[in-house]
């Protein structure tokens, strides 16, 4: 039956024409890719930009990692002014642990920052199948950063079969790339060494938020938060672990957030959950959305957090 | 496995680069094991389901076949008890049983039948009913009962076709594992094609557009009149690139290795009317229901009120054969109604209007393919809402289309870019029949072209986050 096969005349014709477009699609996807790599890794702003700025070129003192809480709750002023360091915030929204660690992986090769602070959320390990898709920002990264692969495999067991394709690791970065090559996000939004200044209030009373509180815990992200660590511990860095506030009130303490707190106190480190901190919670003028302080709340919070730091006392505190 | 998958390019490229190798007298039992394989990938256990309706059905043909007078329609109605009895089961039990308990309560009274804690298996309804169209059409006298077990369980359970239709005939499938296929080229390419064609639907426009029509119906409480309509419509488009785009996958994969399906889509939003829709849409299904429930109800060769009834009625079932829950009962009877009230404007009122509209023809077209595709989208908002509640909360607010709308910007340049081609596509097919399409183009340089082109696409901006196809769940 081989025989007849090889034999057949538009087999052969197949296999020629499929050689020919094999050879012709990893061409383009080699020029393509390589175009598109080249004009990612040159942005000017954006997200990706800040990503690539954290992972690469941060030689900063201090630096922040977390997710748009992290981007909207410190701010550079008030740890410069009162720490005397260099600060650089590394949130990325809607990104969480996976992201941190792996970003911080990037950054400790490189450089040992003399402070970190890790800003954990409510439900940070929560299993959210979308906390995976959302490592898709690591994939530029795959190819020049060894050290974030095992994050990135966890988005699939075939994840390196995709990235055979040089396009890949741009999928859906088309239009970050155009605009990031441009002014566009720092005018639209200006952004101060990596924190976003939001000024608005809300406009209603906080409410005793409820949504899903036995949810289940995703070992997966608790062992990433455990080698973020281990990681900082390993580089000399002094980590600090904090949960900052929230609108709403919670009924209970939320569960990632004792995870969290009982394994920063295994490895020695301060942990400060002031998710539920009165200076702040509940008060519609400190926060713009029920999650996100605003600007002056994150600049009280920030200057308050930085004394913290400062004071030998704050070292080992827990909540505040 | 998913068609969007890796493990599907592997197993597709092995399961036929085997077919063409075996000789003809294996090829049945490949198929088979790979069709087991593929189904087994999702929930293995549920194999076990298949396996008993195959033995009842194969048995029943034979029986029916044989029989004679009352006993063949016997037969025939323990296959299709059987039949009904799983989807019964395992689709319908739970949500009957809801509905029994909230009448109940009522009246006071406590529900004593305890639920069932089972998944739906995958692809049931597509399969049951492949499966009651062979008894169906074996008591017709239009098939005869196949009495190699093998191939019939290859019927039920052909891969390509096995989770989410096209709902063959046997007349169409079953002779067609007997035949020969040898490797044809351009049959092979000509699969291939349809297949990248379908992969382009799903990953660029379905799954892209599902992620502002997600963020809009999972939470309609927070979003406006006017945002809520466009994720109708992007709905609408996205159920369409879905569904298709598996279609074309199983359709193409079928092709290649040198089975006909039949068609399941024939651009249905460009209907000029709702029975031209129904007539391009899921043909499979739409013409199950009409050769098998429809006409043995009498169809249109009734009294005019039956013939309202049975076209009505038909919908409704339609309805729940797509999911147990009084959304899809709505859709279906609400598809039902623009059938029949489309029947009564035509008997009594187009008929006084006929020649007396002066509008050029292709405007009076055009507002009735806009007109068709507005009733569908309203249709779609109860197919997509998590809750009649929700469903009508969604059409509240869409009436009064107040607040800005919701603009997910990147998710909405991606996602046009795709129905821009996909429109394209479709309106070349529709009205410039003697443009050569640029898939299928005489020139190689611009075939080529096209398929880089679209292979490109779906690397840069498909969604890679391996979500089901919609229609799986049923």
């Amino acid at each position: 039956m081989l025989n007849q096969l090889v034999a057949n005349p538009g087999f052969k014709k197949f296999l020629v024409r499929l050689v020919i477009f094999l050879v012709v699609l990893f061409a383009i996807d080699f020029v393509v890719g390589n175009v598109l790599r080249k004009l990612y890794f040159q942005q000017k702003s954006g997200p990706d930009y800040e990503t690539i700025y954290a992972m690469e070129k941060s030689t900063e003192d201090l630096m922040v990692f977390g997710s748009s809480r992290a981007r909207n709750h410190y701010h550079p002023k008030a740890f410069e002014e009162a720490l005397g360091m260099s600060f650089y915030n590394a949130g990325r929204n809607g990104n969480f642990i996976l992201y941190s660690n792996a970003v911080a992986q990037a950054v400790l090769k490189r450089h040992q920052p003399k402070i970190v602070i890790l800003d954990i959320v409510g439900h940070e390990f929560e299993y959210y199948a979308p906390n995976y898709e959302k490592l898709s920002v690591l994939l530029p990264f795959y190819k020049t950063h060894p050290e974030i692969r095992s994050t990135v495999k966890l988005r699939g067991e075939f994840e390196p079969v995709k990235l055979w394709f040089q396009m890949y690791p741009f999928n859906s970065t088309l239009l970050s790339i155009g605009l990031g090559n441009t002014e566009f996000y720092n005018k639209k939004d200006p952004i101060i060494k990596g924190y976003s200044p939001i000024n608005r209030e809300l406009n209603h009373e906080p409410v005793v938020d409820t949504i899903n509180l036995n949810y289940e815990i995703d070992t997966v992200q608790v062992r990433s938060y455990e080698t973020f660590i281990q990681n900082c511990k390993k580089a000399g860095v002094q980590l600090y672990v904090v949960c900052s506030p929230y609108f709403n009130k919670f009924p209970v303490r939320d569960k990632s957030i004792v995870l969290a707190e009982e394994i920063a106190r295994k490895y020695d480190v301060p942990f400060w959950d002031h998710s539920q901190d009165p200076a702040y919670s509940g008060n519609p003028k400190n926060f713009y959305d029920i999650r996100h302080l605003n600007e002056p709340a994150s600049l009280r919070f920030s200057y308050m957090l930085a004394e913290k730091i400062k004071s030998a006392d704050g070292k080992l505190a827990t909540r505040p | 496995m998913l068609f969007n998958s890796i493990e599907f390019v592997i197993f597709f490229i092995l399961v036929t680069s085997l077919y063409f190798v075996l000789p003809h007298k294996y090829r049945w039992f490949l198929l088979l094991v790979a069709s087991c394989y593929f189904y087994m990938a999702f929930v293995p256990v549920y194999i076990l389901i298949l396996f008993f309706t195959i033995v009842i059905d194969y048995f029943a043909g034979i029986w029916i076949e044989e029989a004679q007078g009352k006993k063949k329609k016997q037969f025939l109605v323990l296959s299709l008890v059987a039949n009904i009895g799983v989807l019964a089961v395992f689709k319908y039990y739970n949500f009957l049983n809801d509905n029994l308990t909230f009448l109940l309560h009522g009246v006071g009274w406590e529900n004593p039948i305890p639920y069932l804690s089972i998944l739906l298996p995958i692809g049931l309804s597509f399969h049951t009913f492949q499966a009651m169209s062979y008894t169906i059409e074996v008591y017709r006298g239009h098939q005869k009962a196949e009495r190699h077990f093998g191939i019939y369980s290859l019927y039920v359970m052909f891969y390509p076709q096995l989770v989410a239709g096209p709902i063959e005939r046997p007349q169409n499938l079953l002779f067609q594992f007997r035949t020969e296929h040898k490797f044809d080229y351009e049959r092979v390419v000509s699969g291939l094609r349809l297949m990248l064609w379908g992969l382009f639907k799903k990953l660029v426009i379905a799954d892209r557009l599902a992620i502002y029509v997600n963020a809009a119906y999972g939470n309609p409480d927070e979003h406006t009149g006017i945002t809520l309509a466009v994720a109708t419509m992007f709905f609408a488009f996205q159920i369409y690139c879905d569904f298709s785009g598996y279609s074309d996958i199983a359709i193409g994969a079928a092709r290649v290795m040198g089975y006909d399906l039949m068609k399941n889509f024939n651009r249905p939003y460009l209907s000029a009317s709702i029975s031209e829709f129904w007539s391009r849409w899921h043909i499979s299904l739409s013409t199950w229901f009409k050769d098998y429930l429809y006409i043995s109800m009498g169809g249109n060769r009734v009294p005019i009120p039956r013939w309202y009834f049975n076209l009505f009625f038909t919908f409704l079932i339609s309805g729940l054969w797509h999911g147990a829950n009084w959304t899809y009962i709505i859709w279906g009877a609400l598809n039902g109604f623009y059938l029949v009230f489309a029947l009564i404007r035509a008997r009594y009122i187009d008929k006084h209007l006929d020649g007396k509209v002066p509008l050029p023809a292709w405007i009076k077209k055009t507002g009735n393919i806009l007109m068709t595709f507005i009733l569908i989208c309203f249709s779609w908002i109860f197919f997509r809402a998590e809750s009649v509640q929700d469903a009508f909360l969604i059409v509240k607010k869409i009436f009064t289309l107040n607040g800005p709308l919701f603009t997910d910007f990147t998710q909405m340049f991606y996602g046009l870019i795709g129905l821009a081609i996909l429109m394209a596509r479709e309106i070349k097919h529709e009205y410039f029949k003697n443009v050569s399409p640029l898939l299928e183009h005489r020139s190689p340089v611009v075939r080529y072209a096209t398929y880089m082109v679209l292979i490109a696409l779906i690397l840069l901006i498909g969604v890679f986050d391996g979500s089901q196809f919609i229609y799986f769940q049923f």
